[in-house]
Parts: C-alpha cells; sequence; structure tokens
C-alpha cells in the first residue's frame, strides 16, 4: 500500500498489466487451475487520467489489455495507480492490499480470490 | 463506491435477503428455541422471538453503517483495523471465527442425532452420520462446488416455508399445553436466546461487493430479521405448546414437534428442513471461513501453508482444518452431549462481536467523521454506546450461563481460545511480518532497479 500516494503514469500501469497477461498465459499453474474461469475485468486508477482498462480472461486464459471500459464487467478493480501497479508487477499481493483497503473490488469474491491466485502462481510459483 | 450500475452477476435484494436469512437459521436454532422455553411460557414464547429482534435491528443498523463506509468481504477484519490496533483487532477476529468451527460441528451433530432418532439407530451410528456428513461438505468444498444464486434462495425458502407450515400445524392440532416453567422464567435469559435466533444475519454483508445499490445489503438484512421473526416466532409457540422439557433437552426437539402432530410423515418432513439448514450453513461456514484464512495468511498473518490452492482454486489446508475441527468437535458434543454449552458459547461470542461492531461505529463517527456514509446508526455515538454496553453485558451472561445453571465453563474456553490467539498475535505474527517485509523491500529494490536500468538504456 503506498504511503506517499506515489503514481505511475498510465502508460506505466498499461505496460504493467501487458507483462502482467503475458506471465500469465506462460504460468502452466495458472493456466490449469483457472481453466473454467471466465471474467472481464475492470481496472481504474482513480488518481491519474485515462487509466482505465478492461481484462478478459477466457477459460483461464488472459486475453490482450484493451485501453477503455468495454463491456459489463464481471469485477471492478479500483484504487490508486502506484497501488495497481505494485499488483500487475508482483511487488504487492492483491489480498494484502485488499484486506487494508488499498484497493476496492466490486464484483464476486470469488472472482477477487481467483484473481489473486493467478497472482500467486504468476509470481511466487505456487 | 458503487460508481458502476451494472456487474454481470450482481446480487439482488432478493438473493441478499436469502443470504442473510439461510445463514442465521441453523439447525442450532431449533436448539435455542427449545432453551428459551425453559424462561418463558409457551405461548408467549413469540414475545422474547420478537424482542430479540427488535434488540437484533441496533446491530444492523451498527453493520449497515459499517457496511456504506467499507463495502468489502473483508469487512469486519477492515472496520476493526480502522477503528483500533490491528493486532487487537485480529485478536478479536480469530477468537470470532470458533464461532463458525461451533455452528458447522452443532449443525453436523444435530442432524447426525436426527437422523438417528428417525431410522432408530443409536449414538455410534449418529457419530457415523456426523463423520459422514463432514467428510461430504469437506469433499465438496474442496471440488469448489457450492450453493449459488437460485439454489440458495429456493433452500432458504423451502426450510422457512416449510417451519412455518409445519409450526402452524402444530399449533392448531396441539394437546394440553405443558407447564409453564418454573420459578416464574427470565425474561433476560429469554430475551438473549431470542437474539441468538439472529445470528450470524449479519454475514451477508461479506457478499457486498456483488450489489451495485448500497442500499440493497441494509434493506436485505432487515427483510432477513422481519422473516427469521415471523418463522421462528411460529415455530417456538409450535414447539411450546407441544413438547415437555424432557423433549426439549433432546438434541431434536423440531422433530418431535413434527412427529406429535404429522406423525411419522411430519419427522421425516422436519429431519429434511433440518438437513437443508445445514446445506445452508456449511455451505456459508466452509466459504467464508477458509477464504478469510485464506486472505489473512496472504495478508502475511497466518502461516503461508494456508495459502495452498489446489487445481480448483480452492484453498485446500484451511478446508481440511475446518473440517477435521468441526469432526472432533462435534463427537466431543456427541460424546459428553454438552450441546448446550455451544449454544451458550455461540451466542457469547456472537454478543462479543456485535458488542465490538458497536464499539466501530463510535470509533470511526470520531475517527471519519466526513466519511461517506449510506446508512447511518440512528441517535450516533450515545446509541453506539449503548448497543456496546448492553451487547457486552449479555456476551458476560451468556458465557456464564449453560442451559438454566450458572457455569463459567463456556467463559473460560473463551477466554483460554482468546488468550492463545493473543499470545499467537503477538508472538509469532511479528515473524512472519517481518519475513513478508523483507520480501517485498526485496521485490521492490529488484523492481526499481529493472525500471531504472529500462530507463538508462
Amino acid at each position: 500500500m503506498s504511503q506517499e500516494q506515489e503514481k505511475v503514469s498510465a502508460e506505466e500501469l498499461e505496460t504493467a498489466l501487458r507483462e502482467y497477461v503475458d506471465r500469465a498465459n506462460v504460468s502452466p499453474r495458472a493456466r490449469k487451475t483457472l481453466l473454467s474461469w471466465t471474467c472481464r475485468i475492470h481496472i481504474q486508477a482513480n488518481d491519474i487520467e485515462d487509466a482505465a482498462f478492461t481484462y478478459v480472461v477466457e477459460k483461464g486464459e488472459s486475453q490482450p489489455i484493451s485501453v477503455g471500459l468495454i463491456g459489463v464487467p464481471d469485477l471492478i478493480v479500483r484504487g490508486q495507480s502506484f497501488d495497481l501497479a505494485e499488483i500487475f508487477w508482483g511487488d504487492a499481493n492483491p489480498v494484502s492490499n485488499y484486506m487494508q483497503g488499498a484497493i476496492k473490488t466490486q464484483g464476486r469474491a470469488e472472482d477477487v480470490m481467483r484473481l489473486d491466485a493467478m497472482a500467486m502462481f504468476i509470481f511466487l510459483n505456487q | 463506491m458503487s460508481d458502476q450500475k451494472t456487474l454481470s452477476r450482481a446480487l439482488s435484494l432478493g438473493g441478499a435477503s436469502a443470504i442473510s436469512t439461510g445463514l442465521a437459521f441453523a439447525a442450532l436454532n431449533f436448539l435455542g428455541m427449545a432453551q428459551m422455553l425453559d424462561y418463558i411460557n409457551g405461548p408467549l414464547a413469540w414475545l422474547a422471538v420478537l424482542a430479540g429482534g427488535l434488540v437484533v435491528l441496533g446491530v444492523r443498523a451498527c453493520f449497515s453503517e459499517l457496511d456504506g463506509i467499507y463495502p468489502t468481504a473483508a469487512g469486519i477484519r477492515l472496520w476493526m483495523a480502522r477503528a483500533m490496533n490491528d493486532r487487537l483487532a485480529l485478536v478479536i477476529t480469530l477468537t470470532y471465527m470458533t464461532a463458525i468451527v461451533l455452528v458447522i460441528a452443532a449443525d453436523a451433530f444435530i442432524i447426525g442425532e436426527a437422523m438417528a432418532y428417525a431410522f432408530g439407530n443409536g449414538t455410534i451410528i449418529a457419530v457415523v452420520y456426523v463423520a459422514v456428513l463432514l467428510v461430504l461438505a469437506t469433499f465438496l468444498n474442496l471440488r469448489g462446488i457450492k450453493l449459488a444464486g437460485t439454489l440458495e434462495k429456493i433452500v432458504t425458502t423451502v426450510v422457512v416455508l416449510a417451519t412455518v407450515i409445519i409450526g402452524i400445524i402444530a399449533i392448531a392440532k396441539h394437546g394440553p399445553t405443558p407447564p409453564a416453567p418454573l420459578h416464574g422464567g427470565s425474561p433476560l435469559q429469554a430475551l438473549i436466546l431470542g437474539i441468538f435466533l439472529y445470528t450470524a444475519f449479519e454475514w451477508v454483508t461479506t457478499n457486498s461487493e456483488e450489489v451495485v445499490k448500497p442500499k440493497i445489503i441494509p434493506r436485505a438484512m432487515l427483510v432477513a430479521i422481519v422473516v427469521l421473526a415471523i418463522s421462528q416466532s411460529i415455530f417456538a409457540v409450535a414447539m411450546g405448546m407441544n413438547l415437555g422439557p424432557d423433549g426439549r433437552e433432546s438434541a431434536y426437539p423440531q422433530l418431535l414437534v413434527a412427529e406429535q402432530t404429522m406423525g411419522h410423515v411430519g419427522l421425516l418432513l422436519m429431519l429434511a428442513v433440518t438437513a437443508l439448514t445445514a446445506v445452508n450453513t456449511f455451505n456459508g461456514g466452509f466459504v467464508t471461513l477458509s477464504r478469510f484464512m485464506y486472505a489473512v495468511a496472504r495478508e502475511g498473518k497466518l502461516p503461508r501453508a494456508l495459502t495452498t490452492l489446489n487445481d480448483r482454486a480452492v484453498p485446500v489446508v484451511p478446508v481440511i482444518l475446518l473440517g477435521v475441527s468441526s469432526l472432533v468437535l462435534s463427537i466431543v458434543v456427541a460424546v459428553t452431549g454438552a450441546w448446550v454449552m455451544i449454544v451458550s458459547m455461540c451466542a457469547a461470542l456472537e454478543m462479543m462481536i456485535y458488542a465490538t461492531a458497536a464499539f466501530v461505529v463510535f470509533r470511526l463517527r470520531r475517527q471519519q467523521p466526513e466519511s461517506e456514509r449510506s446508512f447511518k446508526l440512528f441517535g450516533g455515538q450515545p446509541m453506539a454506546i449503548a448497543i456496546m454496553v448492553l451487547f457486552g453485558l449479555l456476551a458476560l451472561i451468556s458465557s456464564t450461563t449453560v442451559g438454566k445453571d450458572t457455569n463459567v465453563i463456556p467463559l473460560v474456553i473463551l477466554v483460554a481460545v482468546g488468550l492463545m490467539v493473543t499470545l499467537y498475535v503477538l508472538l509469532y505474527v511479528p515473524k512472519l511480518e517481518k519475513r513478508e517485509a523483507e520480501e517485498l523491500a526485496a521485490r521492490r529494490a529488484a523492481r526499481a532497479a529493472s525500471r531504472n536500468a529500462a530507463n538508462n538504456q
């Protein structure tokens, strides 16, 4: 959780997301475990302009990131740009930020849990 | 936070109401009703249930206000961490989670005993039923199978309607009313047990991120309280008009009421209703506790082994731990016959958490007066203090009363659990936090180095 409200740019956040998607797709554990998971996620940074993205996971496979909020989401993740970027860089774990209220979500807890599981598979090689 | 007006799978008022009602309507409630009748005359039992409902409206207001500030599945953990020392918040939350194990164990025990009674088996077979139920619940959870959506609504509707119908038939066909309690009863004890009949309705706040309108959760809790008040008032009166002290001391008084008025068909019908209440309890309890343990472990405050996921993204260790601890506890209850003590401990833990919720409302009103609140407790800080004091006292009384007797064993057990949790939080959690902080610092340093390298190229 960012202490001094550090910011990253929309471009940096987008890059972080794209790298995250690449990592997710080469993680055999993430793809196997999340094989039955399909989820449209809207990601919004609330401290910088034009930082809204759509991330779609279809049967465990991460689709390329789209800029803007597209379609009706299953899950919405909002937070400060740095807190969001730290999650997709793998520097902070989503649940920890979530439990401390640094990021806010809307949607089913099961989807939040699977998003966290994906991060754990990618970065902790569980 | 509900800027988004549409979610693909948003929870409706009906769905949220069913969850709230289903979580509160446990098999253990029937034993609560039976105990309540030791303190109030059967035909007047509805008074205690309604009085309990009125007091619980204050609890609903506290949880609604907190949910309005932080609508999150991590609610109870986050609310407390914002209002008090994080270590204290962790101690209270982990101690409170004992209630979920107790309720699951008690419900498994009640169904095991009820099945044994219905099919003419003895205690050993009842224990086998309990074991089979809990192994099945653990297995289904490990497979990621859970009751959701329409099915959850159907189960809750069937439980409520069947309870009301059987209750009305039992009132209409009752024989001579059993004698009133000796020594004129006890309104305070009856009130505590009346409140107990609503406990866990507030767990629906863990679904608050699934709604698109913030008002849905407070309204759902209100609907649940009304439904619980009506259905349980009717059945409590039916029980009071049909069962004497001997019947009320059994582990399946609801079956005896149905059998007495509708014969073997009624008995089997009530057995099915009891089993369905457990479906809701197991479904909610296993998911809530296992996901909570996973999240706290991911936070770095419980051992990392608890974050191990199976190929269905289910936290394996918490689910197995919950299944095993519930099984052990239900066997202990079956052998010792101490289910009355389970009611006391669950009631005490719930009263404790209600008192804590009121305290958190009070603290956050002081610390964050400017925070947006979609729901406000009527009466403000004085009302929050009054609710805190009331439930603090009720927690003390609940933990020192078993059935009709004063008994400090529940209090001793709860204090012992609280002390163990405190020792864990004070001695072991700092080590976990240190390791977590070191790993985080290393990851951040590596990331910063790689960003610098990229910028310099």
